[in-house]
């Protein structure tokens, strides 16, 4: 975990900056462990433009759940200080969520990697990724199966297949061992970006990605020292079972 | 003249796409790959191109496309040009537009808006008029703007100026970024195109033909991009002197409606498969109802036996509605059910049609 210190400073620069978002919700708190937790319904119910700590080049996307939609900022610069994924020559991305693919294919551009997003019908990703010759899969639980036949037809693995998620379907994804060297399992929200990461054989162990640090004491936080557009500061989340995150 | 067509071109991209991979370039992440949508009823191509950079003053972008391929190219536009303007961009996919988006679109509060006529106007109906005055830039490219759409663009963004661009996947960006001074559905050449009007008629109306670089090492001369055209005379008062118009689509063998494509050999695949005309004519056209665009065709058909009642005309506009596949996995009558299209009309021809060279069947009106 970071030093307290540099924690702390972070707090503090967050709470000192024009954006009165966390300085109105945190009210008195001063500890970082005593800061109240920021949720879904915090970020649905301030607008974007009242929790915009910085301006610059950004891409702005849709997060919707069964409560409504809510509006989420990503600078370039924050983009691309991502772990979605792990250098690969040709990647390509394929998620269930359209903002969330269009996020990675430029994670993937601003990452020196050249950038396929694949279009959504599986038959034309599948399409676009045999004619490219992927050699990495950027993709989430509901979207992988649907390239099954697609991976079952090649002849060589896939050096990565990256499932960002919240869940994981293990006894489903050790079925997709056969068509990649690493299946990486990455613990990601839109609104937060990746934050841990495991493997089917690991899971449910995550290793916490650096700069964030996981809380699990009866509620699961998560806290991203980093300057996003909009902060991510004991951010509450849930995952379906417990998980085991270390650093 | 040896003129490329999209047989050709596939076949180059090909080999282009396989350059690729054989020897990346240095600097790989400035290429984006992209499929073109095939909808033409040609083989799809894979699109490996340098990354292109978008002139468009607008800091508050949405973009409206179907394609996540353009969806991306626009992204990164915003992303990656001009690394000092701090340019921000919505990548409006298809399930935003629904009543809720309205108070996050007057949060964002955009100043351009760009992509396909009828999104646009789709995703207008969801923003508060407040919102679209503040609009001051409207770009439409991907498809033909129609009088109706125009008109309909005006007064949902009533203090915008309107433009069109013309980009074909395959070769790129054929017009330069609006210069704000030509007439609507105007544009000049962008730089690197050579362009021709072929075959021009009485009304200088002929094929566009373009010349241009797909690759560091691979040019192409006079590819027939399916659009017709015409060069427009006498210079443009920001000083470039090559002026050009798109007038249509060449044969009208396919027309793009409301989220869906209306197919030559679809239609006469129904044609065969149900025999019952015996020649027929497909005129689409767009319509603005309660803010929303929505698609309208009316089938023409001549029987030889002369017979043409109201009710044959119905039963036979429920027979093709439900047999007629106007995207890869959905007839007409479904999309009649979730209302971007408008029942099927169909008329009867009391005269054979006429077949002319180009035989055309299927028109936007």
């Amino acid at each position: 975990m970071k030093a307290a210190q540099d924690i702390q400073s972070f707090v503090e620069r967050v709470r000192a900056h024009d954006t009165e978002f966390y300085r109105d919700h945190w009210g008195t708190a001063q500890a970082f462990g005593e800061l109240p937790p920021v949720s879904r319904e915090d970020f649905r119910r301030v607008p974007l433009s009242k929790r915009r700590y910085k301006n610059g080049k950004a891409m702005v996307k849709v997060i919707r759940d069964a409560n409504g939609p809510f509006l989420s900022e990503w600078a370039a610069d924050d983009i691309r200080e991502e772990l979605y994924s792990v250098p690969s020559k040709r990647p390509m991305v394929y998620l269930s969520n359209a903002h969330e693919s269009l996020e990675k294919g430029a994670w993937c551009r601003l990452n020196g990697m050249p950038s396929l997003v694949g279009e959504r019908e599986p038959e034309v990703a599948a399409i676009e990724a045999e004619r490219f010759r992927i050699d990495s899969l950027i993709t989430d639980s509901t979207n992988l199966p649907k390239l099954r036949s697609y991976l079952e037809g090649r002849k060589e693995k896939l050096a990565t297949i990256s499932v960002l998620d919240t869940t994981f379907d293990i006894p489903t994804l050790r079925t997709f061992d056969a068509f990649a060297h690493t299946v990486r399992l990455v613990l990601a929200l839109p609104e937060v970006g990746a934050f841990a990461e495991s493997t089917p054989d690991a899971y449910p162990r995550f290793r916490v990605m650096p700069n964030c640090i996981v809380e699990q004491n009866g509620q699961a936080l998560v806290t991203k020292l980093s300057d996003l557009v909009t902060p991510v500061i004991r951010y509450r989340f849930e995952c379906a079972e417990p998980l085991e995150c270390t650093v | 003249m040896n003129i490329l067509e999209r047989k050709d071109i596939v076949e180059i991209w090909k080999g282009i796409v396989a350059g690729f991979i054989a020897k990346p370039p240095l600097h790989p992440e400035e290429y984006e790959i992209r499929l073109t949508s095939g909808t033409s009823g040609n083989e799809p191509i894979l699109i490996v191109r340098r990354h292109e950079p978008l002139h468009w003053n607008a800091l508050r972008r949405v973009q409206c496309s179907g394609s996540m391929g353009v969806r991306l190219q626009h992204l990164l536009n915003a992303l990656v040009d001009e690394p000092d303007v701090p340019t921000r961009i919505w990548a409006l996919d298809g399930s935003d537009i629904q009543e809720e988006m309205g108070p996050l679109m007057e949060d964002y509060a955009p100043d351009g808006i760009r992509g396909s006529c009828s999104m646009i106007l789709r995703a207008a109906g969801h923003i508060p008029a407040k919102t679209r005055a503040a609009v001051s830039s409207a770009v439409f490219g991907g498809e033909q703007v129609t009088p109706a759409l125009r008109q309909a663009a005006e007064r949902a963004f009533p203090n915008a100026k309107l433009q069109t661009v013309y980009r074909a996947i395959e070769v790129g960006s054929i017009s330069e970024e609006p210069c704000g001074h030509l007439p609507f559905g105007h544009n000049h050449p962008a730089a690197g195109f050579g362009m021709n009007v072929h075959d021009p008629d009485k009304q200088g109306v002929g094929d566009i033909l373009v010349s241009v670089a797909l690759s560091e090492t691979t040019f192409i001369e006079n590819y027939r991009t399916g659009d017709l055209g015409r060069a427009v005379t006498g210079p443009c008062v920001c000083g470039k002197e090559e002026v050009f118009e798109i007038v249509g689509r060449r044969g009208q063998d396919y027309v793009k409606l409301s989220g869906a494509t209306l197919r030559r050999e679809e239609w006469d695949r129904v044609a065969d498969a149900l025999r019952l005309y015996n020649d027929y004519r497909v005129e689409a056209s767009k319509v603005v109802l309660n803010g929303k665009v929505q698609g309208k065709v009316l089938l023409r058909i001549f029987r030889r036996d002369g017979a043409g009642t109201e009710a044959l005309a119905q039963e036979i506009a429920d027979k093709v509605a439900k047999t007629a596949f106007v995207t890869p996995t959905r007839t007409y009558s479904e999309l009649v059910a979730t209302g971007l299209l408008a029942p099927l009309k169909v008329e009867f021809s009391t005269t054979p049609f006429l077949r002319g060279k180009k035989e055309v069947k299927i028109v936007e009106k």
